[in-house]
């Protein structure tokens, strides 16, 4: 089996910006599963390396809780602040490697999930091309 | 009180990189068959090295190649003379680079191996080419021995010294292997060292005698990033390896 | 309990089941404060031999030139050790933690406990 091609830190975050600026996304933070940051595209580093962790300790508790519950995988779980504001994290796998794609969207209508699953599709072939 | 040993038991290179980091001020006699040489250290140095009539550096490169024999490491004792300049670090490395010279000796049966292996080497070039365009920040990369001795290097910033990156790392990385398994703290991975203006990422081929080291501006690079490429350059450089 | 030991209990408490083992530890390499749960971590050895660590570790970047150490991050199938200078440097803070921790969270605690650590040590 060979391994996979690793995209330049330049693809990554060309895909993100594609993806916030179709969806009208604030940011988006691609984070592994240890809660360090991959790839952002946001004005705010510090919230970045923030979300990533965010992101890794939601994925472990959502993968503890699911595996008592029952569950199916979870590819997806949100937070809604007050005002309405969406902070939805996708993880998937790319290989044996785990990653968080996390997305902030501006209210609880806006569309998030086609585009979230179409990046995450190109991410993972980004990985395997 | 001196202490007495077998060089099947410890090398003159441990006992150099001992002594050295140490700073110990002694005398080491080391002999195998009709010869005896005597080395001696002084404050992180070895300062002089003498066999027969012959002193310095190149006594020292002789004595790296002995594995039979017998030594007396005596504290304590000053070097009579500095014949010696050159860090112990490279004292070390261009022993071992001669000892890996004079072992690749071309034959016809060996010429064609070292064909394979130029080879291979000149694929782990181009896979640390590519790791530069993969990690953010980078500076440079390279596969290292677990003798600090590298097969393939890349850098892409003057600011660094990637031969003394890796003939440093090699020394912080067998001192944490060492305490890892002491502790009984499991089989090591990875070891990252974060400065105030790089991340130095060390990770482990499986086989543990050769590693990948990736050097990235701190303010640039982000350590997912990071990691997640070194353990995916180590996969590929694994496959590439010279046998 | 000094404020040493209680912030080191905070830590404790924040990591929850993935603590290991944490100390405050002298460049000779003894503990003034913490220690380990795990009958299979050392605590003492640990402190004296990361001391050593971390002294080459300066020495190393050092060498390199790539400035002072912040931290040091050692990863093994089975935990993660991370061990990172205090203050003026006469001091360093060891942390071991499983391998199922999330890292970056643990980083971020560090940072939060770093400087109130150097703060309580007793000088």
């Amino acid at each position: 089996m060979s391994a996979p091609n690793e995209p330049s830190p330049t693809q990554l975050v060309q895909l993100l910006r594609e993806m916030i600026s179709e969806g009208n996304f604030s940011m988006a933070v691609l984070a592994d599963r240890d809660g360090l940051l991959i790839a952002a595209v946001t004005d705010d580093e510090q919230s970045s390396e923030a979300q990533s962790v965010a992101a890794a300790l939601l994925q472990r508790a959502f993968v503890q809780v699911q595996s008592q519950l029952g569950m199916a995988e979870t590819d997806e779980f949100s937070l809604f602040d007050v005002n309405g504001t969406r902070w939805v994290c996708r993880p998937f796998q790319v290989g044996e490697q785990t990653m968080i794609l996390a997305v902030t969207v501006p209210n609880r209508n806006h569309p998030y999930r086609r585009l979230t699953t179409r990046t995450i599709h190109a991410i993972q072939q980004l990985w395997q091309a | 009180m001196s202490v007495q040993g077998n060089l099947e038991d410890i090398t003159v290179a441990d006992l150099i990189q001992q002594n050295c980091q140490a700073r110990k001020t002694a005398r080491l006699v080391v002999r195998t068959g009709d010869k005896e040489a005597t080395l001696f250290f002084a404050e992180g140095h070895v300062a002089h090295a003498a066999l027969g009539d012959l002193q310095g550096e190149e006594v020292v490169y002789e004595v790296l190649e002995w594995t039979r024999g017998q030594f007396e490491l005596e504290p304590g004792i000053a070097a009579p003379l500095t014949t010696i300049q050159r860090p112990w670090t490279g004292l070390l490395l261009e022993g071992a680079r001669r000892i890996d010279e004079k072992r690749y000796q071309p034959s016809n049966e060996a010429s064609e191996l070292l064909t394979h292996s130029e080879v291979k080497e000149m694929e782990l070039d181009g896979i640390l080419k590519e790791a530069a365009d993969q990690v953010n920040g980078f500076l440079a990369a390279s596969v290292v021995g677990m003798d600090g001795i590298p097969l393939s290097q890349f850098t892409r910033s003057k600011k660094v010294d990637i031969e003394s990156v890796d003939a440093q790392m090699t020394l912080l990385i067998k001192l944490v292997s060492t305490s890892v398994d002491k502790l009984g703290a499991g089989v090591i991975e990875d070891v990252l060292l974060t400065t105030e203006s790089a991340y130095v990422l060390a990770h482990f081929l499986e086989n543990h005698e050769f590693y990948v080291i990736i050097v990235a501006d701190h303010r640039n690079a982000n350590l997912g990033n990071m990691r997640l490429i070194s353990r995916l350059l180590t996969e590929r450089v694994a496959k590439a390896m010279p046998k | 309990m000094t404020r040493l030991e209680q912030l080191l209990q905070e830590v404790r408490t924040a990591l929850g089941g993935d603590f290991i083992s944490t100390d405050v530890v002298g460049m000779d390499g003894i503990s003034i404060a913490g220690g380990s749960i795990s009958p299979d971590f050392d605590s003492t050895e640990a402190s004296a031999r990361f001391a050593m660590v971390m002294k080459l570790a300066a020495q190393v970047s050092n060498k390199i030139g790539i400035g002072a150490v912040d931290d040091l991050l050692v990863t093994t199938d089975k935990t993660f050790i991370l061990t990172r200078f205090l203050g003026d440097g006469t001091y360093y803070w060891g942390l071991a933690v499983s391998r199922n921790a999330v890292l970056g969270a643990v980083r971020v605690l560090m940072n939060e406990y770093a400087d109130q650590l150097w703060e309580a040590i007793p000088r």
